[in-house]
């Protein structure tokens, strides 16, 4: 039984979409424990696809790919991890894209990095007004926010995002982190943000440290 | 501190830790300043001037070596600046001991000229007590005899023409575009000028034209100076989003250069500015409404509206330009926000009106538009590939220009072998150089298919930092060492990435085959010194045959040039537009993956 979470880690780390699908399905048909295939495989596999990543010995492509993976195999098992209620981190995670900006890439890899960890997680999608920001975090009251934008033009929206949020009283219990390509440290300071993530892991291992650690 | 000296139009730059002047610094880095003085301040050849950033106080001697209007302009003498912040210098031709030029030649198929503007020499009977028609009655009695009745006269030219008829005793050139009559000249030999310009990102190319045979008389590449905006489109329209009143300025800015570089090709052959009596200009939609001071914040956010897509034809006066007075500006119409009419035009010099090939045109350049044909239809994308394939972001990258490494070989021991252009010290590497060396270090299996750098391999050496690089060329007398980090590598791969995904998802989207592709036209000065088989071998192009591939320079000024001279050009453009059908890559279902895949080799 131990193979298979191997070969689900193995296919999600290669970025092996169909294969990795398939054998979530086959260790679901196998009463293999839902907690499990998701750490000791999926989670797994992503993990060491970010460690390599970071080590240069993978590139953004490899990683698209094995985050592309992931987001399937995770959707075969959502349902079965929904009805065991399997608590993880117990942080929840709203993140979206700023409006007019239709960048889903950077989201979707922060996605699959913090959802493999643990976290919640809440996808608003791109193009996100700011009342749907507002909306959003008074629904589900995350313990953080993660706000995205992939050009020059749209990222000032930051501020205006993050001042609305001040202004409604919903930032007490709630971080703010930004990123995206063309912003850096000096532009979330100067946008209000609590922190600033500028790839996928370094965004993760924030939010870990803005949530106080592993297991809140 | 740590400062950053940028050099244009070649595109190198120098990091610096301490202050210097901007001759060393150039010498730093390799680029041959004129100085006849050696650094002296005495001879006044090595000027160089500000785009963006600034020198020390300027001191009596300089000032009397330069005059007042060259202090105007921002000029100073490389020998005598002292630097001590990241500026932006700009090299005038003249200044340097090397040629440099930007490639703008382009491309295009034999056409008949069919110019709008025309020459019509009359005699008027002079005005009498039994003849007491109005100066406009007396011309148009006349013209009507030429076919020339429907002719409108608008106020700038009633209030010139006039006067020129009495002091050329009657006899005139009347200059028309078929719609009004725009002005006159004194009888004898006239042949009108044109003037076509393609506004890039970071090119500006003119050309002068003869009106009449269609001939190019002189053509100019300048850098864009609204580059101190930022660098690529988006930065510029960020400024403008923060302060509104900035779109006037980038306005001001690039009618400036048009109208220097207009008088400089003028008077280079004696002719005067005003003798422009036509004028048609092509860019990317964000140049297009900068220039043409259309509001251009809705460009700045998806969905990318532009503000027309119809032709315009404005009066070249009301925008600043020092041509013909009444004379107007054709500017095609754009297609999309982030497809403008410089694409338009490479369709046009590229011949996609013409018979239906199943064909491919890629315009190569910070944004890459690409252009799949297929039976009736046309469709467009446009992708931010970025300024690697030009040499920007890259730590020896430079413009294709002399000193620049144009060809790289790598045999299977990992020795190169480069190829400089115009001379035999190297300065830099130019996009088709970093195409090369690439291709070559995957093919000699010094970088891996995911792009990384064989870290166990002799020939890969480490900066202090730990990171891997390649050496292209070691450091000589006069040359810096020319390296290949695996950053500058990663820019080149998702330049190209962001290509062949454009590529890939049109193929998806017409559901054609690669290999029922006939022909691939590649344009941008890049695509000119690009080797098709290594574009092939890093998976930049897919897998087609080379003899397929053509390249065609600067296409789009080669179009603005068509349309310029020829009525007909102009009608067949905007057919095309029509028949342009735009599509928005970051939606595509599954983009990420495409880009991924193209990324890969």
């Amino acid at each position: 039984m131990h193979e298979l979470y191997q070969e689900i880690s193995k296919a999600v780390l290669e970025g092996d979409e169909t294969k990795a699908t398939q054998l979530v399905k086959d260790a679901l048909g196998a009463k293999l424990p839902s907690l499990d295939i998701l750490q000791k495989g999926v989670v797994e596999g992503i993990n060491i696809a970010g460690e390599k990543w970071q080590k240069n010995e993978y590139f953004l492509p490899d990683v698209i790919m094995a985050a592309e993976a992931f987001k399937a195999a995770l959707r075969i098992l959502d349902p079965q991890l929904k009805r065991e209620k399997v608590g993880r981190l117990n942080k929840k995670l709203v993140i979206g894209v700023v409006e007019g900006d239709m960048h889903e890439l950077g989201k979707s890899l922060v996605i699959a990095m913090t959802s493999a960890a643990g976290f919640d997680v809440i996808d608003l999608g791109v193009n996100v007004s700011i009342p749907k920001w507002v909306e959003a975090v008074k629904i589900h009251q995350p313990d953080i926010v993660g706000i995205g934008a992939y050009m020059t033009t749209t990222m000032l929206q930051m501020k205006d995002i993050i001042a609305e949020l001040q202004k409604q009283g919903l930032r007490q219990h709630t971080k703010v982190i930004v990123g995206g390509v063309s912003t850096t440290q000096q532009f979330a300071d100067e946008m209000g943000a609590d922190a600033w993530g500028h790839d996928a892991i370094h965004a993760l291992q924030i939010m870990m440290k803005l949530t106080g650690g592993k297991n809140g | 501190m740590s400062f950053i000296i940028e050099f244009e139009p070649l595109g190198i730059h120098l990091i610096c830790e301490a202050p210097l002047t901007l001759l060393d610094a150039a010498r730093q880095v390799g680029i041959h300043l004129r100085s006849e003085c050696g650094g002296k301040g005495t001879c006044g050849k090595c000027r160089v001037r500000f785009i963006s950033g600034k020198g020390n106080q300027i001191k009596s001697d300089e000032k009397i070596l330069l005059g007042e209007s060259q202090i105007k302009g921002g000029y100073r003498l490389a020998c005598r600046t002292l630097v001590n912040r990241t500026a932006q210098i700009y090299l005038p031709p003249d200044s340097l001991l090397e040629k440099q030029i930007f490639q703008i030649e382009g491309k295009y198929a034999e056409f008949q000229p069919r110019p709008a503007v025309q020459v019509q020499a009359v005699e008027l009977t002079p005005p009498s007590f039994s003849d007491l028609r109005s100066d406009l009655k007396r011309l148009s009695d006349t013209t009507r005899q030429f076919g020339l009745h429907e002719i409108q006269s608008g106020l700038g030219f009633i209030q010139h023409f006039g006067e020129q008829l009495r002091r050329s005793k009657w006899r005139v050139n009347l200059i028309h575009n078929q719609r009004e009559w725009l002005y006159t000249f004194p009888p004898g030999d006239f042949h009108p000028l044109g003037l076509a310009v393609d506004v890039g990102s970071t090119k500006l190319a003119c050309y002068l034209m003869n009106l009449e045979d269609g001939t190019t008389l002189a053509a100019r590449g300048e850098i864009n100076p609204q580059i101190v905006y930022g660098e690529d489109i988006m930065s510029r329209l960020s400024v403008i989003l923060k302060n509104p009143d900035h779109a006037k300025e980038l306005q001001k800015l690039v009618i400036h250069s048009i109208n220097e570089a207009a008088q400089s090709m003028c008077q280079s052959l004696h002719r005067n500015i005003q003798e422009i009596a036509d004028v048609c200009l092509v860019g990317n939609t964000a140049m297009h409404h900068f220039f043409l001071g259309l509001p251009s914040q809705p460009l700045a956010v998806s969905p990318f509206i532009p503000a027309t897509n119809s032709s315009l034809y404005p009066r070249a006066a009301d925008l600043g330009l020092q041509v013909m007075p009444n004379a107007r500006v054709y500017c095609p119409p754009p297609i999309a926000g982030f497809v403008g009419s410089d694409h338009l035009a490479f369709l046009l010099a590229a011949g996609f009106d013409g018979n239906q090939h199943k064909r491919l045109g890629i315009d190569i350049g910070t944004n890459t538009e690409i252009a799949l044909q297929h039976n009736q239809r046309i469709v467009s994308v446009s992708t931010a590939s970025g300024p690697a394939f030009e040499g920007a972001h890259i730590r020896y990258g430079m413009r294709a220009a002399p000193g620049a490494i144009e060809h790289v070989s790598i045999d299977e021991n990992g020795k190169p072998t480069c190829q400089v252009i115009g001379q035999s010290t190297a300065i830099g590497i130019c996009g088709s150089g970093i195409l090369d060396a690439i291709a070559e270090l995957h093919r000699v299996g010094l970088l891996n298919s995911r792009g990384r750098l064989d870290k166990n391999h002799p020939a890969i050496k480490f900066d202090p930092e730990g990171k891997p690089f390649y050496e292209l060329m070691p450091a000589g007398d006069s040359q810096p060492r020319i390296t290949l980090t695996q950053h500058d590598i990663d820019q080149v791969l998702l330049a190209k990435g962001a290509i062949r995904a454009g590529i890939e998802i049109l193929l998806d989207y017409l559901k054609i085959n690669v290999k029922q592709i006939e022909e691939v036209i590649v344009a941008g000065a890049f695509g000119s010194y690009m080797n098709p088989e290594q574009a092939i071998q890093i998976g930049l192009l897919p897998d087609i045959s080379i003899e397929k591939v053509h390249a065609v320079g600067n296409a789009a000024g080669a179009g603005a040039r068509m349309m310029l001279v020829s009525t007909e050009m102009r009608h067949r453009a905007l057919a095309l537009a029509d028949n342009i059908e735009y599509l928005e890559l970051t939606i595509y279902p599954d983009f990420p993956l495409f880009f991924a895949r193209g990324i890969q080799f």
